[in-house]
């Protein structure tokens, strides 16, 4: 079954990109769902059925890494995979998040095929 | 580069996202300005700061900005400095803060209008200028500090300036090696563009001439593709690869020494040159034998001539009565020669390549490892109670179990660390013995202790190379046998409940399996009634254990028996096991069993 989406970005622009470059990549995806920071992301979640979580680190309200570990402490969605989206190079913060249970990483500007080679074995 | 019709409507939503980042965070900026006591004003100036200049940044490069995406870029590293209190917001900063503001506003007008930043640049140029400067990073005055001392503000910058840069040396890199088995299209080669512009502009900011010529020389090179022009040689991507290569030696040379001079650039500029075919009617222009629109007249007859071959531009151009026969021979000489010249040119440069290839890889592993901070208070935690119980005398098993597992715990890393390094070796492997090479990976999104893939990286490495060298045939020998030219060769990570099983596998010549019999019987590995009664796999194992090898296939590198030592050595280390499948004629699987350390 065709997997669903969730997008994570406080940047509507950078929403509309991400999902043009999904489908780009070729993957069967369901929906696409959006969320604008780390809260509606939670919100969203527990509401819709989400398969895959893309998230941005740097976000107001609630962060990325925030909301990893709010993620974590929710029973019913604690084990959907978060993908970080993130210019941050610094290995410590995608490390951070990694350790918080993020599935992996995609560093911004990315191409198609980096989305194919990261979420394809998911979807 | 413009912005393409089809991202209009992005475009205009990431300008007006942008004024109205730009419009929120300047009431606070002003306010600052005016009363720098105001702690809870100086939060949201750098919150709202930070986060205009990190939307810019990330979307901006997905547009291909190159100008506001290189300001947003400064901006954000001295942000980066204040949130880590490495340096204090002054008015002057708060200044800087204001203008980029203003600049933003007023640019978004502009940018639309041309649908490009490029007119931005002389400014944008300024602004960074300044910034670097008033963050003490201005020009030539990056300062070193020895290890061991406290690092400068300058030292963060730079070290954050080569990390980035690292990890967008290596996305080039791979899409590079990448060009081996997939179409090159004009969306990827713009794509790859985006990532060579983000280089240039780190190496811009720190004013590092050599390497900021060279990416705008691939840049160049790159956008001559796209806009039609073609590749000669047969593998272009060889020069990108080994300029990449380059590029990170200087680039980690600098972090140490300050000191980034490129060897050789003006070599590695002209094999970028060389990479694009010069089309026989731009050399006519540029000898002054015709004029351009010349050219473009032949062009068109060449087009509208109905001839199932097109006649060649210089039969046109002789036809026209434009230049003599003898001309176009002149050209044709011309275009040869440089021909030959860049063919030379690479040969020279990748000898001086070669020397360096192998054993130039730093660690394997990143240096530094996060942990939660719970993590570690449960570690110690656990010492303290196992200290206390040995000084008591009676000591448990349970803390100790739980150690260990939280130590294995943390030392996981995922499978894929050791990808990127084995495409390139497969890469340059397939280039080096003229085969044609299909590399794919499969189940390395796994994690696995960071010990067992560092042992695993050299076997692998060996594994992988006797399948190009010993098992997959040459082209034409395997469309001889009714095979696709290119031969594959998979890498597969498999967890299983209680062991790693990593798998290489090809679908070249097999083991000559006769031959193989044959040997072991004479070296009384086999008694000669048993040898009609083996098992392919039974001798494939043989070849492991006892090193049997025939002189057309061994296990191991091109070094024999030293190849298949490491494989053995490692083996022993990780207490695993080899399974090997060979089907003569359809190809040869090893399969590498690793037990989970319990």
């Amino acid at each position: 079954m065709a997997k669903n989406i969730l997008l994570v970005d406080d940047s509507s622009t950078m929403r509309k990109i991400i999902s043009r470059s999904l489908r780009q990549a070729g993957l069967d995806f369901g929906e696409i769902f959006e969320a604008g920071d780390g809260l509606e992301a939670l919100e969203m979640l527990e509401k819709e059925s989400v398969d895959i979580v893309l998230s941005d680190i740097n976000m107001p309200n609630m962060n990325g890494i925030e909301f990893l570990r709010e993620k974590a402490n929710r029973d019913a969605i604690k084990d959907i995979p978060v993908f970080m989206i993130s210019t941050e190079t610094g290995e410590d913060i995608i490390g951070e998040a990694k350790s918080l249970g993020a599935a992996g990483a995609l560093k911004k500007p990315f191409t198609p095929d980096k989305v194919s080679e990261v979420l394809g074995p998911l979807v | 580069m413009k912005i393409q019709e089809e991202d209009y409507g992005v475009f205009k939503q990431f300008l007006q996202e942008i004024y109205a980042m730009a419009s929120e965070v300047e009431p606070f900026l002003l306010a600052f300005g005016e009363d720098s006591e105001r702690r809870e004003i100086e939060e949201k100036v750098i919150h709202g700061s930070y986060r205009l200049y990190h939307s810019i940044k990330g979307t901006g490069s997905f547009l291909h900005l190159n100008n506001i995406v290189s300001l947003a870029q400064t901006y954000e590293y001295m942000l980066d400095l204040v949130r880590s209190e490495r340096l204090i917001l002054q008015p002057s900063l708060t200044k800087l803060l204001v203008e980029g503001v203003n600049f933003l506003k007023q640019s978004v007008g502009i940018m639309w209008k041309d649908k490009s930043d490029a007119r931005l640049s002389g400014e944008t140029k300024k602004l960074s200028a300044a910034v670097m400067q008033a963050t003490g990073v201005g020009h030539n005055s990056i300062k070193f500090t020895p290890s061991g001392s406290t690092p400068s503000p300058q030292q963060g910058l730079l070290e954050t300036f080569v990390e980035e840069t690292r990890g967008l040396l290596e996305t080039a890199e791979q899409e590079f090696v990448l060009w081996d088995y997939v179409a090159i299209d004009t969306e990827r080669v713009t794509d790859l563009c985006k990532i060579i512009g983000l280089l240039k502009n780190n190496y811009t900011m720190f004013d590092l001439e050599d390497l900021e010529s060279i990416c705008r020389a691939m840049e160049a090179t790159l956008l001559r593709f796209v806009d039609g022009d073609f590749f000669q040689g047969p593998y272009p991507e060889q020069v990108f690869i080994r300029i990449i290569d380059t590029l990170r030696e200087t680039t980690d040379r600098f972090l140490v020494s300050g000191e980034a001079v490129v060897p050789n650039a003006d070599k590695h500029l002209l094999a970028l040159q060389g990479l694009i075919r010069r089309p026989i009617g731009e050399l006519l222009v540029q000898a002054g034998l015709v004029a351009s629109h010349t050219i473009d007249e032949a062009l068109e007859k060449q087009k509208v001539t109905e001839s199932q071959a097109p006649p060649r531009l210089g039969e046109v151009l002789v036809e026209m009565g434009e230049i003599s026969e003898i001309d176009i021979h002149h050209i044709l000489d011309v275009q040869h020669q440089q021909r030959e010249k860049t063919a030379k040119l690479n040969e020279q440069l990748a000898g001086e390549q070669r020397k360096r290839v192998r054993g130039e890889w730093a660690d394997l592993l990143p240096a530094e490892l996060t942990v939660e901070r719970s993590t570690i208070n449960k570690i110690c935690e656990l010492v303290r109670t196992l200290a206390i119980e040995y000084r008591s005398g009676e000591i448990k098993s349970e803390p100790l179990v739980e150690l260990e597992k939280l130590c294995r715990t943390i030392q996981r890393v995922s499978a894929n660390i050791i990808v990127p390094r084995l495409k390139r070796v497969v890469h340059d492997l397939a280039i080096k013995t003229n085969k044609k090479v299909f590399f794919s990976v499969k189940g390395a999104g796994g994690e696995v202790d960071g010990d067992v893939i560092t042992a695993l990286y050299e076997p692998l490495v060996e594994l992988l190379t006797n399948s190009i060298e010993h098992g997959l045939e040459f082209a034409s020998e395997r469309e001889e046998q009714a095979k696709k030219a290119k031969g594959n060769l998979r890498l597969l990570f498999l967890q299983k409940a209680d062991e790693l099983w990593v798998s290489v596998e090809d679908d070249g010549c097999g083991f000559d399996i006769g031959q193989l019999t044959e040997i072991a019987a004479r070296r009384s590995l086999l008694s000669a009634e048993k040898k009609h009664l083996v098992s392919n796999r039974d001798i494939a194992k043989l070849v492991i254990q006892e090193k049997l090898s025939t002189k057309k296939q061994t296990v191991g590198s091109s070094e024999g028996e030293l190849g298949l030592e490491i494989v053995q050595q490692a083996l022993e280390r990780l207490q695993g096991k080899v399974d090997i499948l060979s089907l003569p004629g359809k190809g040869t699987r090893v399969t590498l069993h690793i037990p989970h350390q319990h």
